[in-house]
């Protein structure tokens, strides 16, 4: 049984969690050499950046890089393979130096670390890559130029973002168009060529992030359009470690998260306890009792964000959107 | 009781079969002594089509006038064949019986070999890796010389048309029967910017980025020191630069290609009581210089090839005769995707037991080759034809084939695989020819066959030995020839019929078991109608190819038309010739490749003469 000085002590916690905790993953820890980019992350294979771990894989038997790039090249007008390490945007986000480069056919991963393991991303800031940027613009010799020969196709490009949660990968996605020509008019057809916030909190609390890329141009040996992409400032809502621990083993589950409306609780206790929920400046939004089972919360009158939930002691992060 | 020796082959248009020659005198040409199979389809192209075809590349006499299935990215562009369902590197490109194609890739550029080099073409339908070794899957494509006949000779063609298209060829020839000397120079240009229609509705567009220019010679010297001996050195230069163009989803493009080519071939034979015996040596050398300032890429690569060949030929009693020989060929190879200046060694021994009587022909011929020290799998052939009375002759073939794995397929970074396998497989076919007509059904099966794919846990494609293909089709030709006094009819037409299929399901590349492999029609029909009235003629020529499978979507069928009118003169000791030809009569808009528009209606204006 908790007392009321755990309970105050705990709320501290949580309220100091979620209003204060948050890292941004710049890349700008990460040292590049000369040429503007590194694609080797070493032994360790992983470019570590703020609370993010950003998968890479290099074949020193055939020179070949997969995954991620830590890059600060700024020249955004050669296309082509050869400048395939460079933003559209010339830059990282916010006139910063340094960004991430994203190449794979096979998803590439970011995984959550230290306080934000398992905990929710705020967002992401996306932008595309020069070398992908040019041959949806004008086309290569291998890929088409966006709307084809009459300018009217549907084409686009799309970055599908998903999460990894306690090993599984969800259905749920966050998507986001990179290049868009599906308009009715064409003068509404886009290319992103700026960096473009990007909003995954509706993912919920996540341990890894993965990220697809789509394109309308597909033949025999896949996908035509080149699969780069680039992004920078991940900002995690970090928690300190002792609600980390908090989550664990917590008696109760939150379905869905993020949810719209309504959510359930189902609380595994046997008996009936305290439910209350706190956003992100500490204010008590809701409470309530739960008993045994499924026990609905109406939530379609807060604000979208992030929130804490606690029964009995223990806490829990969900999203509303 | 004097012994008939029998030597060289020779090719015959009309009947379609191989002929054992005698050796009358020195008359040789430089092929192998490797007779063409019993059982074996070939279309020989004869030095009237080949005069009609002077100021063009293979690559437009094999689209127009036969069956073989040209991929062509357009006028001066990459050209490559695809023969009963093969791919390009399954065809066996020979020049005198040696192989030119490159190491790295396994092909050659059609449209980089003018007609002008050959004095003699001949195309070898289905499996033959037993005579003629890796890549011979599909079919053989052969280019021969010959020694000149006594006397002196001038020819020089000159011609002009559409697109900025400008061609000359001269062709110098002098033989007192002892020595004999043979020049060939050629140089074409064209600006290749032609309109096409992209879309119904909107104003057709001009292709730009598309100019070449070809330019190069064959010099050929033959010593025959004796009537039983010949010696002979032939060089061949050539310079070819040429834009690649823009695909049709693509606004522009500034990419070139340069390549230059040697090639040097030093043969001898003699003639002994009861053997030939020839040996080659040669010395194949290309380079490609590629370039797109776009992008900012330069990539040079290229190889060398030497080989030594050595045949013998044995009539060890009457009817049958026996031929055995040995190939050794080194490459060498560097490109940006390999890690250093590549080497690989080819080891040969090949031979044949040959039997004829009467209208009787068989022949069993054998092959085991060694890559790098590793043995390819043996491969047998057995072929056998039969005429059972004077204008039919039944004929069968079955033969074992395989391709060995590229450089590229072995060598590059990233996804060379040093572990590949050659693909190989079995082709049978058999059918019967009579009365101008010839009907041929085949089945092919390769199993091993080498596709660029991603592997389970790899990251990058890769070559991998992951699927087999069967093929398999039925070719029937009609030829039909008459004269009447002054003039002239001759026509040829062809429909082939081929399925040639993925045999097992893949992701990626997407590939569905049973599926027709991308661009490989099923259908393919064509007709050449040559009309003379004294020295005027009329040459008309159709190619139909069935809708095909291209890697992005699919290309409707085609169906063009090309017609070429020519008046020729002969005054004593000089002639001459003029022609008009209008290629795609009826302006087609059509593509090959997808995204790779092919021109409109064009013109051509020549004129030649000879002395």
């Amino acid at each position: 049984m908790y007392t009321k000085t755990t309970f105050l002590i705990i709320f501290a916690v949580l309220v100091f969690s979620v209003t204060n905790a948050q890292t941004t993953s710049t890349f700008e820890n990460i040292s590049i050499p000369a040429a503007g980019f590194v694609d080797d992350s070493g032994i360790s294979g992983v470019f570590q950046s703020g609370n993010t771990a950003l998968h890479n894989y290099y074949d020193n038997q055939f020179f070949y890089w997969d995954g991620w790039a830590i890059s600060n090249i700024t020249d955004n007008t050669t296309p082509g393979f050869n400048n395939q390490y460079s933003a559209i945007a010339g830059k990282g986000f916010n006139n910063s130096a340094n960004y991430a480069v994203g190449y794979s056919f096979a998803g590439n991963y970011i995984r959550l670390d230290g306080a934000a393991k398992g905990g929710v991303v705020n967002g992401i800031y996306v932008t595309n890559s020069t070398y992908t940027y040019y041959s949806m613009k004008d086309g290569d010799a291998f890929a088409k130029k966006f709307g084809g020969e009459n300018g009217n196709d549907p084409d686009y490009f799309k970055l599908v973002i998903k999460k990894f949660k306690n090993g599984q990968l969800s259905t749920d996605s966050v998507a986001f168009y990179l290049a868009d020509y599906r308009f009715a008019n064409n003068a509404n057809d886009y290319i992103i060529k700026d960096w473009t916030y990007v909003d995954l909190k509706p993912l919920g609390n996540v341990d890894s992030l993965v990220f697809y890329l789509n394109s309308s141009d597909n033949g025999t040996f896949g996908m035509n359009t080149p699969a780069y992409f680039c992004i920078d400032q991940i900002t995690t809502a970090d928690m300190v470690s002792s609600v980390a621990n908090l989550e664990q083993d917590a008696p109760f589950s939150i379905s869905p998260n993020p949810a719209t409306d309504l959510l359930n609780v189902q609380w595994n206790g046997t008996a009936p306890a305290d439910l209350q929920v706190f956003d992100a400046t500490g204010r008590l939004v809701a409470r309530q009792q739960v008993a045994q089972g499924s026990n609905p919360v109406y939530c379609g009158a807060w604000n979208d964000g992030v929130y804490y939930m606690l029964v009995a002691g223990r806490g829990m992060r969900l999203v509303k959107q | 009781m004097s012994v008939v020796l029998l030597l060289f082959v020779a090719f015959r248009l009309s009947a379609q079969q191989d002929t054992a020659h005698l050796l009358p005198s020195v008359t040789v040409s430089a092929l192998s002594l490797r007779t063409t199979m019993p059982g074996e389809r070939t279309e020989r192209f004869d030095s009237t089509q080949l005069s009609t075809a002077q100021h063009q590349s293979l690559a437009d006499l094999l689209s127009s006038q036969s069956g073989v299935y040209i991929k062509s990215y357009g006028l001066g562009s990459l050209a490559t064949s695809s023969i009963r369902g093969g791919s390009a590197s399954q065809t066996a490109i020979l020049w005198n019986g040696l192989p030119i194609q490159s190491p790295m890739n396994g092909l050659s550029d059609l449209s980089l070999l003018p007609a002008i080099i050959a004095d003699e073409v001949t195309m070898h339908y289905g499996s033959s890796g037993a005579q003629w070794g890796s890549g011979a899957v599909g079919g053989v494509l052969s280019i021969q010389n010959k020694m000149a006949q006594k006397g002196m000779g001038l020819r020089y063609n000159a011609s002009t048309g559409s697109f900025g298209l400008q061609s000359h060829q001269a062709k110098m020839q002098w033989s007192n029967g002892r020595l004999s000397v043979v020049s060939k120079l050629f140089t074409s240009k064209a600006a290749n910017d032609f309109s096409y229609i992209s879309n119904p509705d909107l104003p057709a567009k001009k292709q730009t980025n598309a100019a070449f220019e070809q330019r190069g010679f064959l010099q050929e010297f033959y010593w025959v020191p004796s009537a039983k001996s010949q010696i002979s050195v032939h060089v061949w230069r050539q310079f070819n630069h040429r834009e690649i163009p823009p695909t049709t989803t693509q606004n522009k493009s500034l990419a070139q290609q340069t390549d230059h080519a040697l090639r040097i071939l030093l043969q001898a034979h003699r003639i002994y009581k009861k053997h030939v015996l020839q040996a080659k040596s040669a010395v194949f050398g290309e380079t490609i210089d590629y370039q797109d300032e776009q992008i900012g890429v330069r990539a040079l690569s290229g190889f060398k090839t030497y080989l030594l060949e050595l045949e013998d030929k044995w009539q060890f009693h009457r009817g049958w005769q026996a031929q055995f020989g040995a190939q050794q060929t080194w490459y060498q190879a560097s490109a940006d995707g390999y890690n250093d200046t590549l080497q690989e060694v080819r080891s040969a021994v090949f031979g044949n037991l040959r039997y004829e009587r009467n209208q009787f022909k068989i022949q069993l011929t054998a092959r085991q080759e060694w890559q790098d020290g590793r043995a390819v799998p043996f491969m047998p052939g057995l072929g056998a034809s039969y005429s059972i009375f004077k204008d039919l002759e039944v004929h069968a073939k079955l033969s074992r084939h395989y391709r060995l794995p590229t450089l590229n397929d072995r060598y590059w970074r990233p996804g060379g695989n040093l572990g590949l396998l050659p693909e190989s497989g079995w082709g049978i076919e058999g059918g019967f020819r009579g009365l101008g007509y010839s009907l041929t059904a085949f089945h092919r099966l390769i199993d091993n066959w080498i596709l660029w794919s991603v592997a389970e846990g790899q990251v990058y494609w890769s070559a991998n030995n992951i699927t087999a293909v069967r093929s398999r089709g039925v070719e029937q030709r009609f030829t039909y020839g008459k004269s009447w006094k002054s003039k002239h009819l001759r026509v040829i037409t062809g429909y082939d019929w081929v399925r040639s299929t993925n045999e097992i399901a893949l992701t990626r590349p997407k590939l569905a078991a049973g599926e027709q492999l991308i661009y490989t029609p099923v259908h393919r029909a064509f007709m050449s109608m040559d009309m003379g009235w004294k020295t005027t003629a009329l040459l008309w020529t159709a190619q139909y190819t069935s809708s095909t499978k291209g890697i992005n979507e699919g290309l409707p069928a085609i169906l063009i038309h090309n017609a070429r009118m020519s008046y020729g003169f002969q005054q004593r000791r000089w002639g001459g010739h003029c022609f008009f030809q209008v290629d795609n009569i009826f302006d087609v808009s059509y593509r090959v490749i997808e995204r790779r528009p092919m021109p409109g209606r064009g013109y051509r204006l020549g004129a030649g003469l000879r002395i």
